[in-house]
């Protein structure tokens, strides 16, 4: 979902800069995509100080490697490409369960919906939080990547596809598998 | 007709209007009749509500001039490093060469636009009945026209309230459009038909 | 004093030069489409206004003569020119909004309205920037459905419902989630 046009004539001259070594026009990129960035990243790994530490490593990748970068894609897509391979070598490298932290843990309970009527009825707010970080974190990577990469970051199908470089044909079916397991999941919350 | 299994596999795309216009159709047309997958699409937007609500919105403060930081310290060739150099110090001198050149631009342009009327007013003096306001005239538009079809005549919309419609189809004889201006607000009316 | 109109346009054009040093890039910014449906049965039954809907309880007396107004439903979108979005509304009627271009703050969208598959309505209109069209007149139960179809560019949704995030009142039935 970009503007062409202008954005993409405008971009075009930050990146010939920034291959030249002006980092302030390279900062403009920064600033531009540093919230989806950590979003894509934090689809993956799923803890905020790791996924910013991954999107800090994913501009300077990019920036080193700017002269391989070619137009046939777009410049947020080859970012956040990097930043869903980066996060995802992390994550198999650590091998760790994340540990919420207490701001992590936080959950606004105004925000969930009131229960009477709805298919989840009466259940604690913040054992519903709880149990649903839990059940993102026994989703492997690609699944917890697609379902928040749709969800939170509101990403096509397409733009998922494009980001982990998988069929689109994967990322509905992979898309269908989480949603199917985390429904039961929160309706097993809701029962008990 | 399909089948609640066929279906359900397409709920997901069909909440993320995912699918194609004919797919859209057939999905909305079975959820129309089944209870069933109309609960599990309530579910799937409920889960994606609570995964947005539990999500937490990253603290960048600081995030880019980290970058910038780290990036500077790469390693760099010496012509991009010279060029850096003198990037920056022209960057502080051309902050200050702005703000003069602004104020500086924007004092020969009022001198430039001031004065010929200047003079015409020295001119004529302060008895004269010149008057250098031009009149605008804003056009008021006509009411819209609305398509009708299938024998319809609806009302037209007024141009005072939020939406201007340009194009009205319905197989309804009764369908109708009003506006009220004071509510900001335009309706259209699509009774059931007998 | 006097001056030859090439020296005139060369001698704004260097000063406006000097000025525009180190000034920064202005960011284009990316022109989403939000879209906000609300849909609420309007009946006859001395029941008062869902409080969720106190922010268009006004509008909606003022408009329709109702003594009830249920919110049934409440979904959010976002979407860009060009692209349609889907929403599935209550009594299985199907809306599809797609925003065809932003023009002084007036957003210019297609909107059609299924009765399952069967179209209802077709509309070409442009919509006020945070402003709200009213669809009404489809039976739903024991009344009648109106469905407040509202779109913005910046995000902020038009005085339309509190949203199901910010909702404190009790026992009131559950809405449709936001999208």
């Amino acid at each position: 979902m970009r503007t062409p046009g202008r954005q993409d004539g405008d971009e075009a001259e930050l990146i010939e800069r920034s291959r030249k070594g002006d980092s302030a026009a390279f900062g403009v990129l920064v600033e531009r995509y540093q919230r989806r960035v950590v979003g894509v990243a934090q689809a993956v790994v799923h803890n905020q100080d790791d996924a910013i530490e991954l999107a800090q490593e994913t501009f300077v990748r990019a920036y080193e490697n700017l002269s391989k970068f070619e137009s046939r894609s777009s410049f947020s897509t080859w970012l956040y490409r990097i930043a869903a391979n980066l996060a995802i070598d992390f994550w198999r490298r650590e091998g760790r369960h994340v540990v919420l932290h207490g701001e992590d843990a936080e959950t606004e309970i105004g925000k969930l919906p009131t229960a009477q009527g709805d298919s989840f009825k009466e259940v604690s707010r913040s054992e519903l939080s709880a149990r649903l970080k839990q059940a993102l974190e026994e989703l492997t990577p690609e699944h917890r990547a697609v379902i928040l990469l749709r969800e939170v970051e509101g990403m096509s199908y397409d733009e998922i596809s494009d980001v982990l470089q998988c069929p689109r044909g994967t990322v509905m079916s992979r898309l269908h598998y989480a949603r199917t397991h985390l429904r039961k999941i929160l309706k097993d919350v809701s029962g008990s | 007709m399909a089948e609640c299994g066929e279906i359900s596999v397409m709920l997901g795309a069909f909440e993320d209007s995912e699918l194609e216009p004919n797919e859209m159709q057939e999905v909305a047309f079975h959820l129309a009749r089944c209870e069933s997958c109309t609960g599990i699409l309530a579910d799937y937007s409920t889960l994606g509500r609570n995964l947005r609500s539990i999500s937490v919105e990253p603290k960048l403060a600081g995030f880019s001039s980290a970058v910038i930081a780290r990036v500077e310290r790469l390693p760099q060739p010496a012509h991009i490093r010279i060029a850096r150099f003198f990037r920056r110090q022209m960057d502080s001198l051309g902050a200050g060469l702005a703000w003069g050149g602004a104020v500086a631009a924007a004092a020969v342009l009022t001198i430039i636009l001031m004065t010929p009327y200047a003079e015409q007013f020295a001119r004529k003096g302060a008895g004269s009945g010149t008057s250098v306001a031009d009149a605008t005239h804003e056009a008021v538009p006509a009411p819209n026209q609305i398509a009708s079809s299938s024998g319809n005549e609806p009302t037209m919309a007024d141009n005072d309230s939020q939406a201007v419609i340009s194009r009205l189809e319905s197989p309804n004889r009764s369908v109708a459009v009003w506006s009220e201006p004071r509510r900001d607000t335009t309706v259209i009316w699509l009774p059931d038909q007998p | 004093m006097t001056l030859r109109p090439g020296s005139l346009a060369f001698l704004i054009i260097a000063i406006a030069a000097l000025g525009t040093q180190g000034l920064c890039y202005a960011q284009a910014p990316t022109k989403q489409v939000y879209v906000y449906i609300d849909s609420v049965m309007a009946a006859d039954t001395n029941e008062g206004t869902d409080p969720r809907l106190s922010p268009m309880d006004k509008k909606l007396r003022g408009l329709f003569g109702f003594s009830t107004y249920s919110l049934i439903g409440h979904i959010e979108g976002e979407t860009s020119c060009g692209k349609m979005i889907a929403f599935a509304l209550p009594g299985g009627k199907i809306l599809h909004v797609q925003p065809r271009a932003i023009d002084n703050d007036m957003i210019a969208m297609e909107i059609v309205l299924f009765d399952g598959t069967r179209p209802m309505m077709t509309t070409d209109l442009k919509l006020k920037n945070n402003g709200t069209l009213i669809v009404g007149g489809p039976r739903y139960e024991t009344g009648m459905m109106i469905i407040s179809i509202g779109a913005s560019t910046s995000g902020a949704q038009p005085g339309g419902t509190h949203s199901a995030m910010q909702a404190q009142v009790a026992g009131t039935p559950g809405e449709s989630a936001a999208h």
